[in-house]
């Protein structure tokens, strides 16, 4: 397979993209390029993290991603590991971890929650009891997929287009995705007040 | 007719409530989740998986949040350098490339700028000062030890799910008993550790991640490591406790030690804390391990208190 110019993307669709050799060869041209191609892509395509900016602050969280990457002579670009996946998947899932990180140690008005933490402290059994039994409803959601769709969009925030990439289906079957989802949270709510869970009533 | 249409108002409390017992729902399946094969996500990744390799990921993709993201990533990437119409775009992009060189040169250590061959004058500024971003906050040892930590961290998909997290290596190691000699086999052993998450107070991260950690424990203790680096030359100790959670939340104290001198050595700079305990208290169940770094003047270090919650279930 012909090598890609280092300064196309094409380059960052390999595995093991010949900028990275550039950086001790010519590390003048492997900053540039990397620069370059970096912002662009972070412009035109950005990792799901950054939904949480304004569109204002995009272009500093780029050049903060980017700065990091190359910092220290470049030490954690040479981090890197072909593991036969494409460059670009490392670097945007590095600049989405990024954001996530300047999210939440700087940025304390956007809340960003995460999977449930271990319980700790003192017990609740009521609590406990309930959890119970909504768990026993939720787990018991018989089609698979709309458990998927729950979590992906409610707990992960993920929007129809990006599940409809998840589940690879075509990209022009994201509105098909999300009327899928509105029907698993309808289903999902009826049979919690069939167990007498009403959702509109709990105050959690 | 009844109407199950909320307001949107009622829609939005809906969702939050729904959030929430959907978090309590997954909680206890944490543990179960690994990370699947390379192969597996590979093929994923381009529609090649089988049924059973694809049930492996989506499994992964529903109980982890961290390896969602990083397939997601890939995924997009992948779109991308199919869309015919990306190259246009990209071109279309302004870069304030001059600005972004400069700040790049900053962001060289004037040792490693010789290396690397990229100049910058003596006496350059050593710290990095993103274009137009925020200082990071106080500097010192401690910050340069986190942005070793965050080396690691972003890594997609090392260890586990790299990314966002505090290292994700737990790790489980035979420890001979005496003369090298090893003790007997503990019973209802091997087991296999499950990272939760790990989080340092400084930097106010977490981890979904759940890393399985296969571990035969053939010895009478057994060393837990996180791998959240620290500079040894500082911390002297750490105040380390190991609780087990039970099923409804009750925290029992299986260890204590108020000066727990025991490090895993990374380099001369750099090491990992770690605890050794006895391989019997090990038994399936949910456990937090916290390290609190105590400096030279026995001044305790909070900010850097690493707390990490794994589970251990029989294999």
């Amino acid at each position: 397979m012909p090598m890609a110019d280092s300064g196309s993307l094409d380059d960052w669709g390999q595995s093991s993209p010949s900028i990275l050799g550039e950086i001790d060869r010519d590390p003048d041209r492997a900053l540039h390029v990397f620069m370059d191609i970096g912002y662009r892509h972070l412009m035109v395509s950005p990792p799901g993290a950054f939904r949480y900016f304004e569109e204002n602050r995009r272009h500093d969280l780029a050049c903060e991603v980017l700065l990091s990457l190359v910092a220290d002579g470049f030490r954690r670009l040479r981090l890197y590991e072909d593991d036969g996946r494409p460059f670009l998947g490392w670097f945007r899932t590095v600049a989405n971890n990024k954001a996530r990180d300047i999210l939440k140690k700087g940025n304390r008005e956007v809340q960003v929650e995460d999977l449930p933490e271990v319980p700790t402290g003192t017990p609740d059994p009521v609590a406990a009891v309930f959890a119970e039994r909504v768990r026993a409803i939720i787990l018991s959601t018989e089609n698979r997929q709309c458990r998927e769709l729950l979590v992906w969009r409610l707990l992960y925030e993920f929007t129809n287009q990006e599940i409809t990439l998840l589940l690879g289906e075509p990209a022009d079957r994201n509105a098909d995705v999300g009327n899928r989802y509105r029907n698993c949270r309808i289903a999902l709510i009826r049979r919690l007040r069939e167990h007498g869970i009403d959702p509109s009533d709990l105050d959690l | 007719m009844h109407d199950d249409r909320p307001s949107p108002g009622d829609e939005a409390r809906q969702d939050a409530v729904l959030k929430r017992l959907l978090a309590a729902a997954l909680a206890p399946d944490l543990e179960a989740s690994k990370r699947p094969s390379a192969a597996s996500i590979r093929a994923y990744l381009v529609g090649h998986a089988t049924g059973d390799q694809e049930a492996e990921i989506r499994r992964a993709m529903l109980y982890s949040r961290t390896f969602a993201e990083e397939m997601l990533e890939y995924l997009r990437a992948g779109q991308d350098l199919r869309d015919p119409g990306l190259k246009r775009r990209l071109d279309a992009v302004q870069v304030p490339l001059t600005d972004l060189i400069a700040s790049a040169k900053r962001a060289l250590r004037p040792s490693d700028a010789r290396s690397s061959g990229i100049g910058e004058p003596a006496g350059g500024r050593r710290e990095t000062e993103p274009v137009g971003a925020r200082p990071n906050g106080a500097g010192g040892w401690w910050q340069r030890t986190g942005a070793t930590l965050m080396d690691w961290l972003w890594r997609p998909g090392v260890g586990y799910a790299l990314a966002t997290a505090a290292v994700l290596g737990f790790v489980l190691l035979p420890h001979p008993a005496g003369d090298g000699k090893k003790a007997s086999p503990i019973p209802g052993l091997p087991v296999e550790l499950v990272m939760l998450a790990t989080e340092r107070s400084d930097r106010g991260i977490g981890s979904n991640a759940f890393q399985a950690v296969p571990a035969q424990v053939d010895g009478a203790q057994t060393e837990l490591v996180v791998e959240q680096p620290v500079d040894p030359s500082h911390v002297l100790w750490f105040e380390t406790t190991l609780d087990r959670i039970g099923p409804l939340g009750d925290v029992q104290p299986l260890v204590y030690l108020a000066e727990n001198r025991r490090f895993r050595p990374v380099r001369a700079d750099l090491a990992y804390p770690a605890l050794l305990v006895d391989a019997s208290l090990l038994v399936p169940g949910r456990y937090e391990l916290t390290f609190v770094p105590v400096s030279a003047d026995s001044t305790r270090l909070d900010d850097l208190t690493c707390r990490s919650r794994f589970a251990v279930s029989a294999r």
